[in-house]
């Protein structure tokens, strides 16, 4: 049966990316583009989602308060990754302390098999 | 005719888009690099980017106005596509932002002068550059960065030396940043940014980017 996904990120062009990395990895995927925190949050009272991918610089709520409004709500964080391009050591405590997966954003064509690696290791739980 | 009037309206906020997340992500690095030397957390706020006609631009400089003595830094780029980064603040909010850089101690800035100005014009380079640099990865495009210029007064003579948006399409990209340096709950805002005649180039380059 095809997964369900909710691909996060106030900007487009992320968007595209995360969703291209993500074909890649299931061809099959069912994809629910959100690009705010609040919409996460609507598209997931309505579906069933397997796996949330959040940018976590978004308008209120962020990434970071989304992912805790999900745990709160019962969503296993084994299924939430926080995707930043931002090298925060700060993000990245927050995201450990919650017990979430923290990838970085691929930002140049460089990037891009590299950031399809940390999601493959994402899902298959190699790297919470 | 400006290269933004050449896109139709989709075409526009994909560019948009793309220069809102290079910004995000290029002074997403530049802050943690500042966390890390001020010693305080500093929060980036989500950019407003936007494309507005440039008499619009030019009304928002009312603020700048009633601040009466404003600092422009003005950084130009070249390359595959070519632009300026106009980046203003108020007196009092560019020392309230190289205020909360400081470290715990360090004595507390109380007037614009020669030293500020080499802080700010380093603060802008950093910055501009870190945009940049995140622009052409994501567009695999070469971009080079001249030295920025600082240019403090009131405001009704530094218009005139400027030149303010003199060679700007007739819309302009208008973006604000902010950001918070916690420690010392100090708010700094940038503003500013004109790629000259450049809209096209970028969405071409966005479309062999996204291969579209």
């Amino acid at each position: 049966m095809a997964l369900n996904y909710i691909v996060a990120d106030d900007s487009l062009f992320a968007r595209y990316f995360i969703k291209s990395a993500l074909k890649d990895i299931d061809p099959d995927a069912i994809i629910h583009e959100a690009s705010s925190g609040e919409k996460v949050l609507e598209i997931s009272l309505n579906n069933d989602i397997d796996w949330y991918l959040l940018d976590i610089n978004m308008e209120e709520p962020d990434g970071i308060k989304v992912a805790k409004e999900l745990i709160d709500k019962g969503v296993d964080v084994a299924k939430i990754a926080l995707i930043t391009g931002n090298k925060s050591n700060d993000l990245m405590t927050q995201a450990e302390e919650m017990g979430v997966a923290y990838l970085q954003k691929a930002i140049g064509p460089n990037e891009v098999v590299s950031f399809v690696v940390s999601l493959r290791n994402f899902f298959e739980g190699a790297c919470v | 005719m400006s290269g933004a009037a050449l896109l139709t309206e989709e075409e526009q906020a994909l560019s948009v888009d793309v220069l809102a997340e290079s910004l995000n992500l290029g002074l997403g690095h530049v802050i943690e690099e500042l966390a890390e030397i001020s010693g305080s957390k500093i929060e980036l706020h989500v950019p407003e980017v936007n494309m507005i006609p440039k008499q619009d631009a030019m009304r928002f400089t009312d603020k700048m106005k009633q601040a009466k003595k404003a600092i422009f830094v003005i950084q130009e780029f070249s390359g595959e596509i070519n632009g300026e980064a106009l980046l203003f603040f108020s007196e009092k909010e560019s020392l309230n932002l190289l205020n909360g850089l400081l470290l715990d101690g360090e004595e507390k800035l109380i007037e614009f002068s020669t030293t500020e100005e080499e802080m700010l014009l380093d603060l802008t380079n950093v910055a501009v550059s870190g945009v940049l640099y995140v622009l052409s990865n994501m567009l695999d495009v070469k971009l080079n960065t001249e030295l920025p210029t600082c240019e403090y007064g009131q405001f009704k003579d530094i218009q005139k030396d400027t030149m303010l948006l003199e060679n700007a399409d007739d819309m302009v990209l208008f973006l604000t940043i902010s950001f918070t340096v916690v420690k010392r709950n100090s708010k700094a805002q940038l503003m500013f940014f004109q790629p000259n005649n450049s809209m096209s180039t970028l969405y071409d380059r966005i479309k062999m980017r996204l291969g579209i």
